[in-house]
């Protein structure tokens, strides 16, 4: 059972950042195709990030170079939490540690953007926050436990009876895997969509880092949609799989629909919807199921 | 701000520097370059000016042949800042979608004319080569694909919820404050003031062709973005008036070897009206030149706009059209 | 924290170096120009010709950057940015100047306060002429100066150089 466990976590350790760059390469391709060009390779995050590490340590790394460091490790903890098994709601908050020490080290980084930045980091993540736990809510409600191991490996299927609830998942949270409405474009910058205004203020090695961390982090986001599916059997890991899959593939196509609204109303509406969707959604799993 | 700045030539106009040392034909190509993609626009007013001073008559096919390729540079035009608003909406896929349209649009300049944006066809008096009919009907057929995908833009900027939430009563100029202001282009036409410099038929053959200015009321960003894009569909539209009703005839008419005399010609580009005066006393050498661009007429309009935020304030630079072209370069 | 920095670089990804990668990151600088070269290098982005496809990234951080475009005119306000830039920049990075007026002053070369060129100021690698310079010309240029095949990316059957 240790063992298994301790596989588990290493295997997640190893393998996270490579799952999420091609998760994030099937997102950035999707998307690509969507507004009629044709994108690099799937495999293309990968390449950028082992070319930024091969361009070594620049001159400008401070304070923010240990931040971002910080903000790894949490991430890849919450990873390892998630991978051993344990509490669903503890995973939910290292991610959002993994953010606030990223969000500071955006305000301390010297540019007037790297601190836009942070502001527009700390409000994604408090308008994701009350999705985040009414989906941790609906699975205790649904399946009994707040347990990863547990939610995984038996019970019901979780999808159907918290369809609203992936819903909304899938919209909010998610946010974090394609680009964000909270974004200030300015239109000099008409190529403001490959511009990152956080790392770009970043020393290239703390860059790269910071890069990795959101690897981390997506994997296990997309491991949380992998739990909506996943009952112990084969087959619904299967099915798990590859619906983890599509959202890539949906998050890509969701960013090109239409314009981000106004950074207010988005926090508003993401807060709205959660409250709504969560209590409908709960209040018919409680009462009629 | 030290003296210094202000002794070294730092803020000097470039494009005024070179009359002393260009003659009149040369200048025309200097004109172009002071704003590329207006480029061809403002070898147009430069030209008029000209030939208004030596007081010479271009012929008819010279003045087609010109709106022809005024029109296509202005949808290019107009399908940049339509592709930046866009852009900064985070509304990464309509900007895309314009800029391929506007691929299309060089594409057929340049098999037209031999370049993209700064053509050099434009010479005091008449333009410097005929357009050939055949690669002409090609780009008919080309042009009605643009048509109807700005047809689809159109409809996208006017029914997408979320773009007109984000656009609608954002930087509201009223009917009255635009009258008695400094605005022209897209900043009066959306809040219903129909001014136009195409209508007084001083340049170009828009008399024959039934030349109407395109207006929206509601003074809001979403207006001024309808203006664009209508004013996309109705360049297509004089496109092919034009190349229909096109006369023979010669090209360029002969211009004298000094210019005498003095001229103001205004013509009307995307983002408004762009003014060229010149004046000469008998050499080839001007003696001045003032040029005053669309940008810098509308920029004044920005105090008096309210609820002027961090976040519309990008929004609404880009739909009145002030951030390009501002100094006389 | 100079410390704990230092210790954390003492681990390095034995032959990370000796791996080849196709991804160039791209910095561009614009003088004070008329935006046509600007134009036509953001035209490269679009769909129209999409040089994402073929491994090239826009940047934000000249430290990041493999290769500096540098389109437009030069004056005394621009030079100071230019001299910023560049000494961000890594020593491998290759310069590109694109349109004539980043090369040799262009049509207003001659004039108060315009510098000739940008090799007045940094050092240029690679020349691009064309006023406005063209999408295919910028596209040649950063593949011949990043060492790709410069063949790569056209129909079948063609060739360009």
């Amino acid at each position: 059972m240790i063992i298994k466990t301790i596989l588990s976590v290493l295997a997640f350790i190893v393998f996270a950042p490579f799952a999420g760059a091609i998760l994030t390469g099937i997102t950035r391709k999707i998307s690509a195709r969507a507004q009629g060009r044709d994108g690099g390779d799937i495999t293309q995050p990968i390449s950028d990030c082992i070319a930024l590490l091969q361009k070594g340590r620049g001159e400008n790394s401070g304070i923010q170079g240990y931040y971002v460091k910080v903000s790894l490790f949490f991430n890849v903890l919450a990873g390892v939490l998630f991978y051993a098994g344990m509490d669903l709601l503890m995973t939910i908050a290292c991610l959002g540690l993994g953010i606030i020490f990223m969000v500071i080290a955006a305000s301390v980084s010297g540019t007037y953007y790297s601190r836009l930045g942070a502001d527009r980091l700390a409000r994604e993540m408090v308008a994701a926050a009350p999705m985040m736990f009414m989906v941790a809510i609906g699975f205790y409600v649904r399946c009994g436990s707040f347990d990863v191991k547990d939610l995984a490996m038996s019970g019901p299927v979780a999808f159907l009876p918290l369809l609203g609830l992936f819903a909304g998942y899938m919209l909010i949270p998610c946010g974090k895997l394609r680009r964000s409405s909270f974004e200030y474009r300015m239109p000099h910058a008409m190529y403001q969509k490959d511009m990152n205004s956080i790392a770009d203020a970043f020393d290239r090695k703390d860059a790269a880092i910071c890069e990795i961390g959101s690897w981390y982090e997506k994997t296990v986001l997309y491991s949380i949609t992998y739990l909506f599916f996943a009952n112990g059997t084969l087959l619904m890991t299967a099915v798990g799989v590859v619906c983890t899959v599509l959202t890539a593939v949906l998050q890509g196509i969701i960013e090109n629909i239409e314009p981000a609204a106004d950074g207010r109303r988005a926090f508003k509406s993401a807060w709205l919807w959660a409250f709504v969707i969560g209590i409908v959604n709960l209040v018919i799993i409680y009462i009629i199921i | 701000m030290n003296k210094s700045m202000f002794e070294t030539t730092e803020y000097t106009s470039r494009f005024l520097q070179l009359s002393e040392v260009k003659d009149y034909r040369q200048l025309v190509y200097a004109a172009e370059r002071m704003y590329g993609t207006g480029g061809f626009g403002n070898s147009v007013a430069m030209c008029t000016a000209l030939e208004g001073a030596a007081e010479v008559v271009i012929p008819e096919k010279a003045q087609y042949i010109r709106t022809i390729l005024m029109e296509l540079s202005m949808m290019q035009e107009n399908l940049l800042r339509l592709a930046a608003i866009a852009e900064t909406l985070n509304f990464d896929s309509l900007s895309m979608m314009c800029w391929t349209e506007r691929e299309k649009i060089l594409e057929i300049l340049d098999d037209l004319t031999g370049n993209r944006m700064i053509l050099s066809m434009c010479v005091p008096g008449g333009v410097r080569k005929s357009l050939d009919p055949e690669i002409l009907e090609e780009s008919l057929d080309e042009l009605n694909v643009v048509m109807q995908k700005a047809e689809t833009i159109k409809g996208i900027i006017a029914e997408d919820s979320m773009v007109k939430r984000r656009l609608r009563g954002v930087g509201v100029l009223a009917k009255e404050a635009a009258q008695g202001s400094s605005v022209t282009g897209p900043g009066a036409k959306g809040s219903g003031v129909d001014i136009d410099r195409r209508m007084l038929g001083e340049y170009g053959a828009y008399r024959n062709l039934d030349f109407v200015p395109v207006t929206e009321t509601g003074g809001d960003c979403l207006a001024r973005c309808m203006v664009k894009i209508r004013e996309v569909i109705q360049s297509g539209e004089l496109i092919r008036k034009a190349v229909e009703n096109m006369p023979e005839g010669s090209i360029r008419s002969e211009m004298p070897a000094g210019i005498n005399g003095e001229w103001i010609a205004k013509i009307e580009q995307p983002d408004g009206v762009d003014t060229f005066y010149i004046s000469g006393s008998g050499s080839a050498f001007l003696d001045e030149i003032g040029v005053r661009t669309a940008g810098e007429s509308n920029q004044k309009i920005m105090d008096r706009l309210e609820n002027v935020t961090l976040e519309n304030e990008a929004l609404i630079r880009l739909t009145l059209g002030i951030d390009s072209c501002l100094k006389e370069r | 924290m100079r410390s704990v920095a230092k210790i954390k670089d003492r681990f390095k990804i034995p032959g990370l170096k000796s791996l080849k990668v196709n991804s160039n990151w791209v910095f561009h600088f614009d003088g004070s120009g008329c935006d046509g070269c600007n134009a036509e290098y953001i035209a490269c982005l679009s769909p129209g010709w999409d040089i994402e496809r073929l491994g090239f990234r826009n940047t934000g951080n000249p430290s990041y950057a493999d290769v500096l475009l540098v389109t437009g005119l030069l004056d005394e306000e621009a030079k100071r940015g230019l001299i910023e830039v560049y000494e961000q920049t890594r020593p491998d990075c290759k310069v590109v100047a694109a349109g004539v007026c980043a090369c040799t002053g262009g049509l207003f070369d001659g004039s108060k306060g315009i510098l000739s060129g940008a090799d007045s100021v940094i050092p240029v690698d690679l020349y691009v002429a064309g006023c406005a310079v063209r999408p295919e010309s910028i596209i040649d240029a950063l593949m011949e100066i990043t060492g790709n095949d410069t063949n790569k990316g056209t129909p079948e059957g063609e060739e360009t150089a």
